[in-house]
């Protein structure tokens, strides 16, 4: 994919502010869109900013109500990067959604002045589908403005049908509490799961996780997982990510 | 959930530079992706004619668990960075050939061998912070070798020293390499950082070196054998490095090919039946035999250093330059791992990706970090070298291909072979028939904006102490549309 199409590609994406659980289990959205924008230089994520935050943003918040929210990488594999999240009831809403925005004439403006400016390196877009258990937006919170969050995919053969239940329970009192849940349909390391988790801090996570791994349940989950799978759930990527500075918790 | 942090690049490039001034407008950061040529907005000389030094940026990057997690910045940690520069060429061995590494001593009536190390000790610091390397001395004569500072991410930037050479004493400068009575400002040394992820204890982060050589006048020219290809065959030799034995066409061939056209904007000695060659085989595939007639150009490695071979390329001198005990009037091979590549290609084991030359990438790694740094580096002849000596390259100890022990080494080890001044070594190693030295690092001869001929680039600079005092006036060379030219000159 050449520059010119990612920024196609971008010019069909948008944002706005996190959508409270109500508005999400109304909706019951069923597809999970993350496109991460890699910019060519430090200096000009202010553009990007202005782009997502100005441009796309206003638009975005008039056209679609579903759960949605821009995430600034903090360590990442590949940064400066801004992470944008939108779920949908269905593949044709996102594409109409997407087809809106790249026909509204600010945006198409926006988008030219970003592609003159040389502020895109590349932009990455992954479809997942949610589970049932996916999209748990908090509800006026305001813990986690400051706070972090993690995107991580496990590979987990054992999950053919999904996380089983006692994985959510484990993750749940360990203090990992995924905002989303999605499995991807369709490339590499299949099953694949990607959860994106709010913690208060590094320190919060970094003790969450240490919990995890020193929990006899999920000690039990892995070691059945090898032995009858051959491989136990193995995190094939992580980010950590905060609140793009135009995108509110609640 | 363990983190484990390193320093990249593992060893990094700070250039000395006339321009005193440490803002940002008066320095500018050094290659950081494979390929890229640096061309400072401002200029490589302020607007007094005094060169900018390129400052060497240093970043953390994390592993948790074993998964690379990226950069760590001051954004997630707490970074206190500690590095340490000296200068201690006074005090080592006279430099008199790579096989010959007890000769005796420089400055060998002086007593106090510790009054010939420029020392100034560590120095420390966090965020938004900087300091200086002043305090060092060499015969009491105070030699400031540079300075630190970090960027708002918490990244670190060194600043080396300011191409200032001089005799305490009034010496008179006698040789290319030794001259008793003199210091320079090059220095080096390690680079080591405490990171403290917030709610952790604090972890030390595998170490990193530094070394603050002289300028590069001519950064569009690529090295034949760079220290990156030099110290890749250290690692394959030392550490069981394993390289693809299939190369690229793009990204393993045409580079060695590239460094030899690009000798053109630098030397007028390459012959033009290579060039005429060269046009032949690019685009590949070629036929074996327009691959062979390249091939066949090229000294092989194995070839005794004795055989003389200045037919052949890289028209460079060897490590071995004038050694009476190995005969070595000859010129220096690619390394084994080069002319592999270049073997694999002529016998067409290689992928066939051409579509171009290559761009320079756009996206910072950790390795790119290093081979961007290193590339820029003359990685032979040491006789004695540019920005190092051979004992980097043949005896000091590398905890992973490219990264030295840092705790086995002191500040100053990497620089102390090489001459002393500098200066005296850039002045002899021009060409020297039927060969040059390292033309990629210092020009032979150049084209100017308003000539189609040669002229030599040290035109001016008739003897060492002319390069000691006019060496910030010569002109570098930057590319403009097919040609590369000479500008900046101050002379």
């Amino acid at each position: 994919m050449n520059r010119r199409s990612l920024l196609s590609w971008l010019g069909a994406s948008a944002a706005s502010t996190l959508t409270p659980l109500s508005a999400v289990t109304a909706a019951r959205p069923r597809v999970l869109s993350l496109e991460s924008f890699h910019v060519t230089h430090p200096d000009r994520m202010p553009l990007l900013h202005n782009y997502l935050g100005r441009a796309i943003l206003p638009v975005l918040y008039q056209i679609h109500d579903g759960p949605k929210m821009f995430l600034e990488a903090i360590v990442a594999p590949q940064t400066p990067q801004t992470l944008f999240l939108a779920t949908y009831s269905s593949f044709d809403e996102m594409l109409d959604i997407r087809g809106r925005i790249a026909t509204h004439p600010g945006i198409r403006q926006a988008r030219a002045d970003l592609e003159s400016a040389h502020v895109l390196d590349q932009v990455q877009s992954q479809v997942l589908l949610t589970t049932h258990e996916s999209l748990r937006f908090a509800t006026g919170s305001n813990r986690l403005q400051t706070g972090v969050f993690e995107l991580r995919s496990y590979h987990a053969p054992a999950w053919q049908d999904g996380p089983p239940a006692r994985v959510s329970a484990v993750l749940h009192r360990t203090g990992i509490h995924p905002i989303v849940n999605a499995s991807t349909a369709v490339g590499e390391h299949l099953p694949r799961f990607t959860y994106l988790i709010a913690f208060e801090s590094l320190a919060a996570r970094q003790e969450a996780w240490a919990r995890l791994d020193a929990d006899p349940a999920w000690i039990d989950i892995q070691r059945e997982s090898l032995a009858r799978y051959g491989s136990a759930a193995k995190v094939t990527g992580k980010s950590i990510y905060k609140l793009a500075p135009y995108c509110q918790w609640a | 959930m363990a983190w484990t942090f390193k320093i990249f690049p593992s060893i990094g490039i700070a250039r000395l530079g006339n321009c005193p001034g440490d803002s940002s407008s008066d320095f500018y950061v050094g290659p950081e992706i494979p390929g890229a040529v640096i061309v400072p907005l401002n200029g490589y000389k302020d607007p007094q004619g005094r060169v900018r030094r390129q400052a060497a940026r240093f970043r953390i990057f994390g592993w948790e668990d074993g998964q690379f997690m990226g950069e760590i910045t001051s954004a997630v940690a707490n970074i206190l960075w500690t590095v340490e520069l000296a200068n201690t060429k006074g005090a080592f061995n006279q430099f008199r050939g790579i096989g010959h590494t007890n000769g005796p001593l420089r400055n060998a009536s002086i007593a106090d061998r510790s009054s010939l190390k420029i020392t100034p000790g560590p120095r420390s610091i966090g965020p938004n912070g900087k300091a200086s390397f002043n305090g060092g001395q060499f015969l009491s004569s105070p030699v400031p070798l540079g300075e630190l500072q970090t960027d708002s991410a918490g990244r670190l930037l060194v600043l080396g020293g300011f191409g200032s050479s001089n005799s305490p004493i009034n010496a008179p400068l006698t040789t290319f390499a030794n001259n008793d009575g003199w210091h320079d400002d090059v220095s080096d040394g390690p680079v080591t950082a405490t990171v403290t992820m917030h709610g952790n204890t604090p972890v030390q982060a595998s170490g990193a070196w530094v070394i603050c050589p002289p300028t590069r006048f001519a950064p569009p020219i690529t090295h034949p054998i760079s220290l990156y290809d030099s110290l890749l065959q250290a690692a394959v030799d030392r550490l069981g490095l394993q390289v693809p034995s299939q190369p690229s066409f793009t990204q393993d061939v045409y580079p060695i090919l590239r460094s030899q056209f690009l000798t053109q904007w630098v030397s007028s000695k390459l012959p033009n039946s290579f060039y005429a060659a060269l046009q032949s085989v690019i685009p590949p595939p070629a036929t074996f035999a327009q691959r062979d007639a390249i091939f066949q150009q090229f000294r092989p490695p194995s070839a005794p250093p004795t055989e003389a071979t200045p037919h052949l390329l890289p028209a460079i001198w060897t490590d071995y330059f004038a050694d009476a005990t190995t005969g070595g009037w000859v010129n220096h091979p690619l390394t084994v791992t080069q002319y592999n590549v270049l073997q694999a290609w002529r016998d067409g084991n290689f992928i066939n990706d051409w579509v171009g030359p290559p761009a320079p990438g756009t996206t910072i790694t950790p390795d790119g970090l290093t081979r961007a740094a290193l590339e820029n580096c003359s990685g032979g002849p040491f006789f004695p070298g540019i920005e190092t000596s051979f004992l980097t390259r043949d005896q000091y100890p590398f905890v992973e291909p490219f990264r030295l022990d840092w705790t086995k080494l002191q500040a100053g080890d990497l620089t102390k072979q090489n001459a002393v001044p500098w200066q005296t070594d850039f002045n002899d190693c021009q060409f020297q028939s039927p060969l040059s030295w390292w033309p990629a690092a210092r020009p032979d001869n150049v084209f100017t904006a308003s000539s189609n001929n040669y002229v030599a680039w040290d035109r001016g600079v008739k003897s060492g102490a002319d390069m000691v005092n006019f060496w910030s006036g010569l002109g570098f060379l930057v590319q403009s549309g097919n040609a590369v030219i000479e500008i900046d000159r101050t002379l």
